[in-house]
C-alpha cells in the first residue's frame, strides 16, 4: 500500500525516536537515565551493609572448607563436625 | 540457597553450631571442594548426600547424626541429639591426615590476586510478599552469592588508578549478565577511588547505575565495593539465583549485585567461584 521509500523513511524516524527516548537495549545509557537511576552514597551504603556476605547470620559461624582442616580444628578443640553437603556449595554458588 | 536461608539462618541453629560445633560445608557435585580421599572418607557420613545433606560426625569418623532438608527444626534436633551422643573422651585429639594427594584438585586464587565476594538480591516487586517460614519467602529474600577472583595484574592495574577491561568483562560474564540479563556492556568510570557506571539490562533495555570505592595502600588493594542496581528478569536455573527464579514471567523487578573484597585469611573467602570448574584458564582471562 505504502510505497517503500515511505515506509523505510518511518522506519527509521521510529528508530530514531526509540532511540532519542533511550528505548533501544543497546543505546548508551542517557544523561537523564543516569540521573534518574544515580545511586547515591546513602542507596550505597543500606544495600551494601544488607548484600554483604559476612552480614548475614550463618555467616558468623566460622565455616571450613576443607575436610582435613575441619578434623584436625574438631580434634584439637573436641568437637563433632557438623557437614552440609550440596549440589553447588551452600556457601558458594547455590 | 534455599537450605543457606532457612536452615543455616536459623538463629537458634546458628548459636548452637557456632558454640558447639565444628562446621564445614562442601560441593560434592558442581564445584567439588574435596580430594579423592576425601570424597571417599566422607562417603558413609553423609558426603554422598544429593542435592542436600547434613550430618554430624567425629574428627575420628564417627556418625553421630544424618538430616538435611529445609526445615530448621528437624535440623536443629538432629544436632541437640548429636551433641547428646558426642563423647569427646573417646575422642583423640590429634587425627591422622588423609592422603593429601590430589591436593590441587582443589583450584585456589591466581597468586598475588585478590578474591571478591559477590551478592545479589531482588530488592522488591513481587506481586504477593510471601509468608516467613515458607520457600517463597526464603527466595523473595534471600541472597544469591558467588566468588569473583581477580589477577594479580588487574589488582595491579586498580592500584594505578586504572579499571580492566578484563575484570570488567569477567564481571559481566558471569554475574552481571546472569543477575540484570541481556547487559551488552557497563560503561565505567574510575577516578580518586570511586568508580560509577551505568548500563542496560532485560528485553526492555532499562537503564542501571553502578557505584563502588577502591582503596590502597602500600601498593595493595585494601578495599573494592562495587553495587550495581538495576532491574532484572525471571532466571530459570534449577533454584542458583536466589529471588530471580520466582519473578513473575514478563516482569522486571528492582535488583542489586554488589561486590566486595573478600580477607583472604577468612575461610569462605577460599571457595572457588562457580565457573572456575573445569574452566579455570577461560575463567582467568
Amino acid at each position: 500500500m505504502f510505497h517503500p521509500k515511505w515506509r523505510a523513511m518511518f522506519a527509521l524516524t521510529t528508530l530514531g525516536v526509540v532511540g532519542l527516548l533511550g528505548g533501544l537495549p543497546n543505546n548508551p545509557v542517557t544523561a537523564q537515565e543516569k540521573q534518574d537511576t544515580s545511586l547515591s552514597v546513602a542507596d550505597f551504603k543500606k544495600l551494601a551493609k544488607e548484600l554483604h556476605v559476612k552480614n548475614q547470620p550463618w555467616a558468623t559461624v566460622p565455616w571450613k572448607v576443607s575436610v582435613s582442616e575441619a578434623r584436625q580444628v574438631a580434634a584439637k578443640e573436641k568437637k563433632p563436625i557438623f557437614l552440609v553437603v550440596n549440589t553447588g556449595n551452600c556457601l558458594g554458588f547455590v | 540457597m534455599y537450605a543457606r536461608e532457612a536452615v543455616l539462618n536459623d538463629p537458634e541453629i546458628v548459636k548452637l553450631v557456632r558454640q558447639h560445633f565444628v562446621a564445614i560445608a562442601v560441593d560434592n557435585t558442581n564445584n567439588i571442594n574435596l580430594t579423592p580421599v576425601e570424597r571417599e572418607w566422607l562417603s558413609d557420613k553423609g558426603g554422598k548426600a544429593c542435592t542436600q545433606g547434613m550430618s554430624v560426625f567425629t574428627a575420628g569418623g564417627k556418625l553421630l547424626g544424618v538430616g538435611g532438608g529445609f526445615k530448621a527444626e528437624g535440623n536443629l534436633q538432629m544436632l541437640q541429639q548429636a551433641l547428646k551422643k558426642f563423647r569427646p573422651e573417646d575422642e583423640p585429639t590429634e587425627v591422622t591426615a588423609l592422603n593429601e594427594k590430589d591436593r590441587d584438585a582443589v583450584a585456589q586464587p591466581p597468586e598475588g590476586g585478590l578474591v571478591l565476594y559477590v551478592s545479589w538480591k531482588v530488592l522488591g516487586g513481587y506481586d504477593t510478599p510471601a509468608k516467613p517460614g515458607t520457600e517463597a519467602h526464603a527466595y523473595q529474600n534471600g541472597l544469591g552469592i558467588d566468588r569473583l577472583w581477580v589477577r594479580k595484574d588487574e589488582a595491579e592495574a586498580l592500584v594505578e588508578g586504572r579499571f580492566p577491561d578484563s575484570l570488567k568483562k569477567r564481571m559481566l560474564r558471569y554475574h552481571v549478565s546472569d543477575v540484570f540479563q541481556k547487559v551488552k556492556d557497563i560503561d565505567i568510570a574510575y577516578h580518586d577511588g570511586r568508580v560509577s557506571g551505568s548500563f542496560r539490562s532485560g528485553s526492555k533495555g532499562e537503564a542501571g547505575s553502578a557505584l563502588g570505592f577502591v582503596e590502597t595502600k602500600d601498593g595493595k588493594v585494601t578495599r573494592l565495593d562495587l553495587l550495581l542496581k538495576g532491574r532484572g528478569e525471571r532466571v530459570k536455573s534449577h533454584g542458583f539465583m536466589a529471588g530471580l527464579e520466582i519473578v513473575p514471567d514478563g516482569k522486571s523487578v528492582p535488583v542489586a549485585l554488589f561486590f566486595s573484597l573478600a580477607d583472604p585469611k577468612d575461610d569462605l573467602s577460599r571457595l572457588p567461584p562457580h565457573r572456575t570448574w573445569r574452566q579455570l584458564e577461560t575463567y582467568l582471562r
